[in-house]
Parts: structure tokens; sequence; C-alpha cells
């Protein structure tokens, strides 16, 4: 099940481990709906074409990919923040 | 991991940080098709095997055990060759870990791999056999199939869209603060252990495709090695290609996929013409039924491989990558095609019926003619799809 928390101030984690295409795309995108503008959200996947698929999508909404960091073995963060 | 291992492992990783373009990948599947003409006198495809695989383990729990069948067959044995490639490629680009999935996600998996393993029964194939590698063959059957995968692929996104949305009410955002979760220690060993066991089933059907099939099982086993590196660098997946088309979250994808699909026609069906031609292979090699039950089982299969997640050769990809919720797609397949290739696809193709058609009724430049035309033609309106939606395809 994917997990969506609240990391520190302003900064939320997505957590879909164990999901493929689409999923990731689509919880992003629903998880950006609701976190706070100019806020960052830390999508946590291990699903490879997602480390592609996933800024795209944000970029694609005008978010501001900050980086996608590899961190652990077929395991990466992506970060992302929400448009202001 | 340390020392020259682990910058040996650093400079692969950042050699394949950027996934191989999709079009690049057409082009060597083009290559691939003719080349596995030239090994097997039939295209790349996938079901065969699984059918392969499939009737061993039937037969072997009803009392004849013959592994070695195995080895003896070309599209099975470049299917081990896909999934090893698959595997070597994820592990040299550090993408190899074992994925678990929810019990929800099984079931999909399982149910998708049934609906595919009857789609291709009443196809003559999946999206290679019955679409991609069919028309690449010359073969009318190939045309027939597909607008069953853009209707199938199209009604698998509505249901995805609809189990997304109710998944997603039930994550609920938790708002007091939460530590990351830690990595596991016992991953590694998961890891190492289903890596050690599949490193083991790509050398042993090396070694054993050569030693009981020969020097041409040899070969198809390092095409379909070459596959399923590609498909694993190039994120090649028939599913987003139609799930995805119409409007998806990941249409720009979809769309480079399609173009790719296009140029493994165009690439592949000019040297299988020439081949044909100079009689090289039979004119009628692998040119199967066309008729109404390609349209059906497309919209079956493209249906089944989007709720599964992955279609034939995604699905060995992924078992290669260490999803295991890929491993219960292929299983469910495994398990059910021996029975619809042998009874569900005798008995719809007598009830509906069929007809072989060659492309080259129209002689070797009119079907080529027709492959570019058409192919060409899909570029532009799949394109054109993405210009009224707004879609910035490549970048």
């Amino acid at each position: 099940m994917a997990k969506f928390y609240r990391k520190g101030e302003r900064t939320y984690v997505l957590d879909v481990r164990g999901y493929t295409c689409p999923y990731p795309v689509i919880f992003t995108r629903k998880a950006l709906a609701r976190v706070e503008p100019g806020s960052t959200l830390e999508v946590v996947i291990d699903n490879p074409p997602s480390c592609e698929t996933v800024p795209d999508a944000a970029r694609s909404e005008g978010h501001e990919v900050l980086g996608v960091e590899q961190v652990g073995q077929g395991t990466w963060v992506i970060r992302i923040r929400k448009r202001g | 991991m340390g020392g020259y291992l682990g910058y040996l492992s650093s400079v692969m990783a950042s050699a394949l940080k950027r996934p191989m373009p999709e079009w690049l990948a057409g082009i060597i599947f083009g290559i691939v098709n003719i080349l596995f003409f030239v090994v097997a006198s039939k295209p790349f495809t996938i079901y065969t095997g699984i059918y392969v695989w499939g009737s061993t383990i039937r037969d072997a729990v009803t009392g004849s055990i013959e592994l070695a069948r195995v080895y003896l067959d070309f599209t099975s044995v470049s299917d081990l060759g896909l999934l090893s490639g698959a595997f070597f490629a994820a592990l040299i680009a550090r993408e190899f870990h074992v994925r678990r999935a929810s019990l929800g996600d099984y079931a999909h998996a399982a149910l998708g791999g049934v609906l595919m393993a009857l789609g291709v029964a009443l196809a003559w194939g999946c999206n290679w056999g019955g679409f991609l590698s069919a028309i690449t063959a010359l073969s009318l059957h190939g045309y027939t199939m597909l607008p069953g995968l853009v209707i199938g692929g199209y009604l698998g996104a509505k249901y995805l869209e609809w189990r997304a949305e109710r998944m997603l009410r039930e994550v609920e955002l938790e708002l007091e603060e939460v530590a990351a979760p830690e990595p596991r220690r016992a991953q590694a060993g998961k890891d190492a252990v289903y890596g050690l066991l599949l490193a083991a089933v790509a050398s042993a059907s090396a070694l054993l495709a050569y030693y009981i099939g020969g020097g041409r099982l040899l070969a198809a086993f390092m095409l379909g090695f070459v596959v399923g590196f590609v498909i694993q660098r190039s994120r090649f997946c028939f599913a987003t290609a139609f799930r995805d088309l119409l409007g998806g979250p990941e249409m720009a994808r979809s769309i480079r996929l399609q173009v790719g699909i296009a140029i493994a026609m165009i690439v592949g069906a000019t040297g299988v013409a020439l081949l044909k031609y100079m009689g090289f292979v039979d004119p009628m090699a692998y040119v199967k039924y066309a008729g109404p039950l390609n349209f059906i089982g497309g919209v079956l299969f493209a249906f089944g491989m989007v709720i599964a997640g992955s279609c034939a050769s995604g699905m060995l990809w992924r078992v290669g990558e260490g999803h295991l919720k890929a491993l219960a797609a292929l299983a469910a397949a495994v398990a059910t095609y021996p029975f619809m290739k042998d009874y569900v696809r005798p008995l719809a193709l007598e009830l509906v019926g069929g007809y072989k058609v060659p492309l080259t009724s129209l002689g070797y430049a009119g079907a080529l003619i027709l492959v570019y035309a058409t192919a060409i033609a899909w570029i532009a309106l799949v394109l054109y799809i993405a210009y009224r939606r707004g879609v910035r395809v490549y970048g």
C-alpha cells in the first residue's frame, strides 16, 4: 500500500515502492495536489521507468524537479517542489 | 562494493543513466526480427516459448518428463535469453531489486496473465507474434489485431483509472511527523538469492541451448538476450504504448513507443521481404489466420496486459528485473496457455473462421509499400493525437 506522510516542515514523502506504471505517476499527481504550494514532495520509487515518467509528469504540470537520486539497489527518491 | 569492482559498477551505472531512446530500440528489434528469420525461419515471438514451458510442466505432471524440449525450441530459448538479457541490463545499471507487490496486485497480474493467454490463442500471438512480428513477417493477421489492441488498451486504462481512484481514497495523509523507513538489511540477502537464481538460469540456458540444441539455438538465445537488454534499457513497454495512447498518465512515452514499433516494422519487413523473395525462407512462413478472432484476441490481450502491468515480453523483462508481480503474471500464463492453444484456439477457429493471407498477395513491392505506408501513416497519426493534446513527445 502506498504511504503518504509529512517528514518535516513543508516536506512530504510519498512512498510508492512496489508499484509499477502507471500508479507512481497517478499517485504523484494526486499527492502534489494535496500539499501546499512551495513545499517539497519526495517520491520513493523502485520501478526504473518511473525515474523518467514521474519527473516528466511533474514538469509537464509546471512543478520543479529538484533531482532524482538513487538511494539503494533499484530504489530512487525523486524530489519535486510544488509550483508556488 | 569497493575497489576496482566498485569503480566498474559506478562507470556502468553512469554510462547507463539515460535510458535508450525508443526509436533506436525499434531499429534493433527490426534487425533482430530479420536475424531470427535467418536462424529459425520465423520472427521473434514470445508465446510459443510459454507454450513449451507450460506443456512441458503439464506432461511432467502426467508422467512424461522431457525437460530437453525447453532447449530445443527456438522461442523457448529466446524467451530465456530475453529474461537473461533484462536481468543482466538491470544488474549492471544497478536497477535489479526484488520487488514485492500487494495481494490485489498479484491477483490482477494473474488475471491479466490468463486474459493474455486467451488473447494470444485467438489472435495468433502477443504484441510480437500477433502484431509487430506478424506485420514484419508480411502476414495480414498483424493488421487485424491492431484495432483490438487500441480498444483493449483504452478499456484497460479506464479500469486502472477507476482502481487508482479507489486506492487513493484509502491513502490518507498522515499529518504527524514520521521517521523515514530504514531500508531493511534482509532485502540485500533476498536480492542476492533471487539474483543468483536468475544468473544460474541464464548461464544454464545458454549452455544447455548450445549442448542440446546446437549453434542455431544458441543464436536464438543471443537474439533474445539482445531484445531483453534493449527492452530493459529503453523501457520498451507495449502495455504503456497501448494504455496511454489516447491520453493517459504517460502519454508522451506511449507515443514514442508507437513510433519505435512502426520503425521496427519498417526495418524488419524490408529484410524479411528480401529473405522471402530470395527463397531463403518460405513465402508463407509465419503467415497465420486473419479474421475477427485477431480483433477479439487483441482486445482481451491488451486489457489483460494493462491490468497485469506488463505484456508478454514485458513480464519476462520484469521477472529479470526482480518484480514478483510479473512472476505472478508469467506463472498464470504458463499454467493456462497450453489449454488455450490446444483447446480454445481450434474451437474458436472452427466457429469464427479465418484466412491465411500473406501481404505478398500484392507482390513483394506491393507488400513493402503497404508496410511502409501504414507504418508512416501510423507515426503521423499518433503524432497528430499528441499534437491535438498538446503533448511534447520528445523532451
